[in-house]
C-alpha cells in the first residue's frame, strides 16, 4: 500500500493508464451487456423497432417448458462437466503425484492435451467418432464383439446427453488433475510423514489430510467447470444443435435458436440474462460454501 | 521426495496410462484418418492405408479454403494478443498502484465481463458493429476479443505486479525515476514470465474462439479456422479424410505451442487458477 | 424446409478489392442517371457442381452485358438464413439474392420492406409463360402478410420434388418387382425385411428426411383435384393439420421406424450420411428430394419415381416446390440497378440457363423445350419427365413447414418422439396443428 501512494499521481495523470482499456471494454463488452438487458425488456424481431414489454419476457420464461427442459439438461450436464472431472482429477492427481518425474511429465502432457483444443472442433471430431454408420466407436465395439452396444449415440434420447457429457469430461479431467497436482505440491510433506507415523493408510491420509487441504483447488475447479457448463454452447452446437427433440437443449442453445432462427431477439436476450444471473449466483454460492477450513480462523 | 514414494503400484500406473491413452486416442485416429483415402476409410476406421494420402491436406488447404482460414486466424490472433497485453499492462498498473475515482466499482464492472458469456451480449454487439460499419472486417473479430480479454489480462497482470518484490520498486522510486520509466524499465522486464504466460492463453482462446466470428463475420473471406471447419463440415460430410486433415490443420499450431511451452503453460495456468 | 441437405461451405472467390469495387459501385448507383454497372449477388449454390454452374452463368451474363460486373457471394442455406435479413437491413448486403420462401424469411423481409416486387419484370419478360402460376404463387406476399397472394417477390431457377429413390439392383437381387402402387410397395417392404435387407435407408440426425417422408406419404393421399385444402393450409388461409391422411402417414412411419424397416442406427446418422450409404448399396428405398441427384447418379442402379399412391388417388400430390427464389432487395435503390437486377433474374430463369443447369445434372424449374439437346443421366431424365407430369397435373405439393415460421422447429422436436414410438401419431399431428393455429391467431 505504501508503494501505491508513491507511484500514485493526480487522477488526470492516472487516467492515461486505465482509459484506453476501459473504453474498449465499455464499448465492446459492457455496453453490449447493458443493451442486452434493455433488449430483454422488449419484443423485437431484429429488424423493425423493438416494442417495450417490460418484464413480460421473463414472465414468459417461467411458464416455458422448453426453458425448464434446458435448465434440467444443464443440471444433468453438470455431472459430466463438474463432478466426474473433479473426482477423476483428484484421483489421478493422487496417483500421478507419486510417480517418477519423467513418466509424470509424459502423462501430464497427454492428459492435459484436450484442454487446449477448440471445443467447436472437438465437437465435430466426436460427432464423427460417435457416427453409427461411419464412426470408429461403433466399429470398434463390433470388432470387440460388442455389437449390441453399438447404439445410435447422438440420435438416442437416453444416451445423447451422457454421450455429449462424456466429451466434456474428457475435455476437463486432465485440466482438473493438473490443478490438483499443483495443489498437492503446495502441501507440506511433513504432514504425510506424520500421518504415516500415526499408522494411517494411504487412503485415510488422502481423505483426512490431503482432501481438506485441497479445498482451494476444489473451489477453483468447481468454479471453472460450473461456469463452463452454464456457458456450454460450442460443443453442443457442433454435436447435436440441442437435439434430438431437445434432449440436449441448454439455455445458450435455446437462446441461439430463439434469436437467430426464430427472430425473437427480446425473448432470447431474457434467456441470456437469466443465464448470466445463474452464473453469478453459482459463483457466489461456491465462494461462500466451498471455503478452506482455516480461512475464517486466519 | 523420498525414494519410496516413487514406487507407485502397477495397477495404479496402468490406470493412469489407460486414461492417458484415452485422451490421445481420438487425436491418433484423427491423424490416421487424415492420410487415408475414401476407399481406405470404407474398409474400416482402424485399417491402415496402403500409402499415406497427403493430398488430403492439399485438398483441405486449397479447395477447403483452410489456407484462407489459417491466415485469417493469424491476422486475428496476433493483434488480439499484442493489444490485449499492452492495454492489460496499463490497466493492471492502474489497478495495482494508482488511485482514481470509482476504482472498486470499475473493478466489479470488469469482473462482470469475465462471467457474462459472450452469448448474452452477442446480439447488441452485432448491431453495434453494423452501426460502426465493421461487420465483415477483421476489426469485427479483433476489437471485441481485445475487449473481452481486458478483465482476465488486468486481474492476471495486476496480481503479478503486486507480487513483485517491494524492494526493487522502492529502490527505483528512491532513485527518482519517473513513473513511466519504472513501468517500462523496472516492472515490465520482471513481468516477462507473466506476460508470456498470458500471451499463450490469449493465443489459445483467440485461436479457438467460435461464437464471435460465427455471428460477426459472415463473409467466407474473413472466417477463422474453427468457423471454417464448421462450414467445411457441411460441404464435405462425406469426405471424412479431408475433414480430418482440416481438423489437424486447426489443432496443429495449438499442439505445437503446447508442446514447446507446456511447462510454462501449466505453471501459469495453475498459478492463475490458484487465486 | 427444403434443400437444407445442401447446407455447405460457400465457395466465395477471394477478391481483395471486391468490397472496394462494391463501394464504388454503390456510390455511383446513388446517382440517378448513372448506368448500373455492378451487381452484388448472393446465392446458395455451394455444392461444387452447383457453384461451377452458377459461375458459368454469371460469366455468360457478364459477356452479354459489357461493363457489368457480378459480385457473387455464395452462402450456405443456414448461413443465408442467419445473415441475409441483417445484412440487407444494414445496407451492406446484396442487391439480388436468393430468399427462402415462407413466413420465416421472405414473409419477414417483405414486412420490413427489404424486398421489392418483381411483377413489372414478370410482365416485361413473360416469366409467367416459362413457369406455372402454382410455382410463382409461392413467392407472393400481400401487404397484410398473406402468403400466396398479392405482389410477387421473386422467382426460382430450380425445381424440387420429393420422391422415391429405389435401388433396382437390390430389388432384383431380392427377386422383387419395382412397385407400381401402394400395396405392391408395402408388400416389397415386408419381403425385404424378411430377407434381412433394410427396406428404407434414412438418417434423421441432421437434415429433414423424416419430415419429407411423412409429408410425402401424407400428400400422396391427396388428389390434385382436391388440393385446395392443402393450399389453404400452406398459404395461411386456415384449416387444420388434423386430417386422416396426416394421421395415417404418421402412423405408417411410426410403424416402419419401430418395426425395423429403417436402416439400423438411423437416429444417429444424418440425411447426407444416409444418401452415401444408399449410394454404396445399403437399403432398397430412400425418400428424399431431387437435390440429391448429384450424389445419387454415382450409382447407376438408383432410380427415381413418384411415391406410389394408394388406390383411388388418381393424381397424387408430390411434395416439392422450387429452390430459393431470386429476389431484388431494397438495396437496388435506383431504376438502373433494379432493371439490371431484373435482367439478371430473367437470365437465371431463361431456357438457356435451365439447359445449363440440366446439363450439370440439376432439375430446372423452367420447363425445358422438348427439342432440348443434351446428355442427361437416367436419374435426371426420370426427374425431368416427372417434373413435366407433375406440373401438367397441377400436382406439386408443399413443404409443410412453409405454413408457419416456427413449424420446422416444432416438427423437428416432435419427429424423434414419433419415430421412437413414444408419441402417438394423433399427438404428433396435434402438435403441428397447435403451432399452426397459434400462428394464425398471432396474425389476426
Amino acid at each position: 500500500m505504501k508503494l501505491r501512494s508513491k507511484l500514485d499521481a493526480p487522477v488526470h495523470k492516472n487516467l492515461i493508464y486505465i482509459l484506453p482499456g476501459l473504453i474498449l471494454y465499455a464499448a465492446f463488452v459492457f455496453g453490449p451487456i447493458v443493451s442486452a438487458v434493455g433488449i430483454s425488456l422488449t419484443d423485437w424481431n431484429g429488424l423493425g423497432l423493438p416494442t417495450w414489454v417490460g418484464l413480460q419476457n421473463y414472465a414468459g420464461l417461467f411458464s416455458d417448458e422448453r426453458f425448464y427442459l434446458s435448465l434440467k439438461n444443464n443440471a444433468e450436464l453438470m455431472v459430466f462437466y463438474c463432478v466426474l472431472p473433479l473426482g477423476l482429477g483428484i484421483g489421478l492427481a493422487a496417483i500421478l503425484w507419486n510417480m517418477k518425474p519423467r513418466e509424470q511429465l509424459m502423462l501430464r502432457t497427454m492428459l492435459f492435451l484436450p484442454y487446449i483444443m477448440p471445443t467447436a472442433v472437438l465437437g465435430i471430431i466426436w460427432a464423427w467418432l460417435y457416427n453409427p454408420a461411419f464412426g470408429p466407436i461403433n466399429q470398434g465395439l463390433r470388432l470387440l464383439g460388442l455389437g449390441s452396444l453399438a447404439l445410435p449415440w447422438l440420435g438416442d434420447f437416453t444416451f445423447v446427453l451422457p454421450a455429449v457429457g462424456l466429451v466434456a469430461t474428457w475435455y476437463f479431467f486432465g485440466f482438473c488433475m493438473v490443478i490438483f497436482m499443483s495443489g498437492m505440491q503446495r502441501l507440506d510433506p511433513n504432514l504425510f510423514d506424520a500421518a504415516r507415523v500415526d499408522g494411517a493408510t494411504g487412503l485415510q491420509t488422502f481423505r483426512t489430510v490431503t482432501l481438506p487441504l485441497l479445498l482451494p483447488e476444489i473451489r477453483v475447479v468447481l468454479l471453472l467447470t460450473v461456469i463452463a457448463s452454464i456457458k456450454s454452447f460450442d460443443l453442443i452446437f457442433t454435436m447435436t444443435r440441442g437435439g434430438p427433440a431437445n434432449a440436449t437443449l441448454v439455455p445458450n442453445i435455446y437462446m441461439y435458436q430463439l434469436g437467430f432462427q426464430l427472430n425473437r431477439f427480446g425473448y432470447a436476450a431474457a434467456v441470456a440474462i437469466i443465464g448470466a444471473i445463474l452464473i453469478f449466483t453459482v459463483n457466489y454460492a461456491i465462494h461462500r460454501l466451498v471455503r478452506p477450513a482455516d480461512e475464517g480462523a486466519n | 521426495m523420498s525414494s519410496q514414494l516413487n514406487r507407485t503400484a502397477l495397477p495404479l500406473r496402468l490406470t493412469l496410462w489407460f486414461f492417458g491413452l484415452l485422451t490421445i486416442f481420438p487425436f491418433s485416429l484423427l491423424l490416421l484418418t487424415s492420410v487415408k483415402s475414401q476407399p481406405d476409410l470404407m474398409r474400416g476406421a482402424f485399417v491402415l492405408p496402403d500409402y499415406p494420402h497427403f493430398e488430403n491436406y492439399l485438398h483441405a488447404w486449397i479447395d477447403g479454403h483452410f489456407g484462407v482460414y489459417f491466415w485469417n486466424s493469424i491476422f486475428v490472433v496476433v493483434p488480439v494478443v499484442v493489444f490485449s497485453i499492452v492495454l492489460g499492462v496499463l490497466l493492471a498498473f492502474g489497478f495495482a498502484f494508482l488511485s482514481f475515482p470509482g476504482r472498486k466499482a470499475l473493478f466489479v464492472v470488469l469482473t462482470i465481463g469475465m462471467m457474462v458469456p459472450a452469448e448474452a451480449f452477442i446480439i447488441p454487439l452485432y448491431y453495434e458493429m453494423r452501426y460502426l460499419g465493421l461487420t465483415n472486417t477483421y476489426a469485427a473479430v479483433i476489437l471485441p476479443q481485445i475487449a473481452q480479454s481486458m478483465p482476465f489480462a488486468t486481474i492476471f497482470l495486476a496480481s503479478a505486479m503486486q507480487q513483485l518484490p517491494d524492494e526493487i520498486l522502492e529502490a527505483a522510486i528512491l532513485d527518482g525515476a519517473s513513473r513511466r520509466h519504472i513501468l517500462w524499465h523496472v516492472i515490465l522486464p520482471l513481468m516477462v514470465p507473466a506476460m508470456s504466460t498470458l500471451a499463450l492463453f490469449l493465443f489459445i482462446w483467440t485461436w479457438n474462439e467460435f461464437l464471435i466470428p460465427l455471428i460477426l463475420v459472415n463473409d467466407d473471406a474473413y472466417r477463422t479456422l474453427p468457423l471454417g471447419m464448421l462450414f467445411f463440415q457441411g460441404r464435405y460430410t462425406v469426405n471424412t479424410p479431408v475433414l480430418t486433415a482440416g481438423a489437424v490443420i486447426v489443432i496443429a499450431p495449438l499442439v505445437l505451442a503446447y508442446l514447446i511451452f507446456q511447462r510454462k503453460f501449466i505453471a501459469g495456468l495453475t498459478a492463475g487458477a490458484g487465486k | 424446409m427444403r434443400n437444407i441437405g445442401k447446407k455447405s461451405l460457400g465457395l466465395t472467390a477471394l477478391k481483395a478489392t471486391g468490397s472496394a469495387i462494391a463501394a464504388c459501385v454503390f456510390g455511383l448507383a446513388v446517382v440517378q442517371s448513372a448506368q448500373a454497372d455492378g451487381l452484388n449477388v448472393w446465392d446458395d449454390y455451394t455444392f461444387e457442381g452447383q457453384s461451377a454452374t452458377i459461375e458459368q452463368l454469371n460469366k455468360a451474363f457478364e459477356a452479354a452485358h459489357p461493363g457489368v460486373t457480378i459480385n457473387r457471394t455464395a452462402r450456405t442455406f443456414d448461413d443465408m438464413k442467419l445473415t441475409l435479413k441483417l445484412a440487407v437491413s444494414a445496407g451492406d448486403g446484396p442487391m439480388v439474392t436468393k430468399v427462402n420462401q415462407g413466413a420465416g424469411d421472405m414473409g419477414t423481409m417483405v414486412k420490413e420492406g427489404l424486398l421489392q416486387p418483381v411483377d413489372a419484370y414478370i410482365t416485361k419478360f413473360g416469366w409467367d409463360k416459362l413457369q406455372s402460376d402454382s410455382l410463382i404463387a409461392r413467392d407472393r406476399w400481400s401487404d397484410k402478410g398473406q402468403f400466396g397472394e398479392g405482389p410477387t417477390y421473386g422467382i426460382s431457377g430450380l425445381g424440387e420434388m420429393v420422391g422415391l429413390f429405389y435401388n433396382k439392383k437390390v430389388l432384383e437381387d431380392a427377386g422383387l418387382p419395382v412397385p407400381t402402387n401402394f400395396d405392391e410397395f408395402t408388400a416389397d417392404l415386408d419381403k425385404l425385411k424378411e430377407k434381412g435387407i433394410a427396406p428404407f435407408m434414412i438418417g434423421t440426425s441432421k437434415q429433414h428426411m423424416a419430415l419429407h417422408m411423412i409429408a410425402t406419404v401424407s400428400q400422396a393421399h391427396v388428389d390434385a383435384a382436391k388440393r385446395s385444402t392443402l393450399d389453404d393450409l400452406i398459404y395461411g388461409r386456415g384449416g387444420s393439420w388434423k386430417t386422416e391422411g396426416n394421421v395415417t402417414a404418421a402412423s405408417l412411419i411410426q410403424k416402419w421406424a419401430t418395426g425395423g424397416y429403417f436402416y439400423p442406427g438411423f437416429q444417429g446418422i444424418s440425411g447426407d450420411d444416409a444418401v452415401q450409404l444408399f449410394v454404396a448399396g445399403q437399403g432398397a428405398f430412400l425418400i428424399s428430394g431431387t437435390w440429391y441427384f448429384g450424389d445419387m447418379q454415382n450409382n447407376p442402379d438408383i432410380h427415381f419415381m413418384p411415391f406410389p399412391a394408394p388406390h383411388g388417388v388418381e393424381k397424387p400430390l408430390t411434395v416439392g416446390g422450387v429452390d430459393l427464389a431470386w429476389s431484388i432487395t431494397s438495396l437496388a435503390k435506383d431504376k438502373a440497378t433494379q432493371d439490371l437486377a431484373g435482367e439478371y433474374i430473367n437470365y437465371m430463369v431463361s431456357p438457356e440457363a435451365a439447359l445449363t443447369w440440366a446439363k450439370a445434372g440439376y432439375l430446372p424449374s423452367t420447363i425445358l423445350p422438348d427439342n432440348a439437346d443434351f446428355q442427361a443421366s437416367t436419374l435426371l431424365k426420370e426427374g425431368i419427365a416427372m417434373w413435366k407430369q407433375v406440373n401438367a397435373n397441377n400436382a406439386l405439393g408443399h413443404y409443410p413447414d412453409w405454413s408457419a415460421p416456427t413449424l420446422l422447429k416444432t416438427i423437428d422436436d416432435a419427429t424423434p418422439h414419433l419415430l421412437a414410438g413414444d408419441m402417438k401419431p394423433e399427438d404428433f399431428v396435434g402438435a403441428i396443428d397447435a403451432d399452426y393455429q397459434a400462428y394464425l391467431a398471432s396474425k389476426k
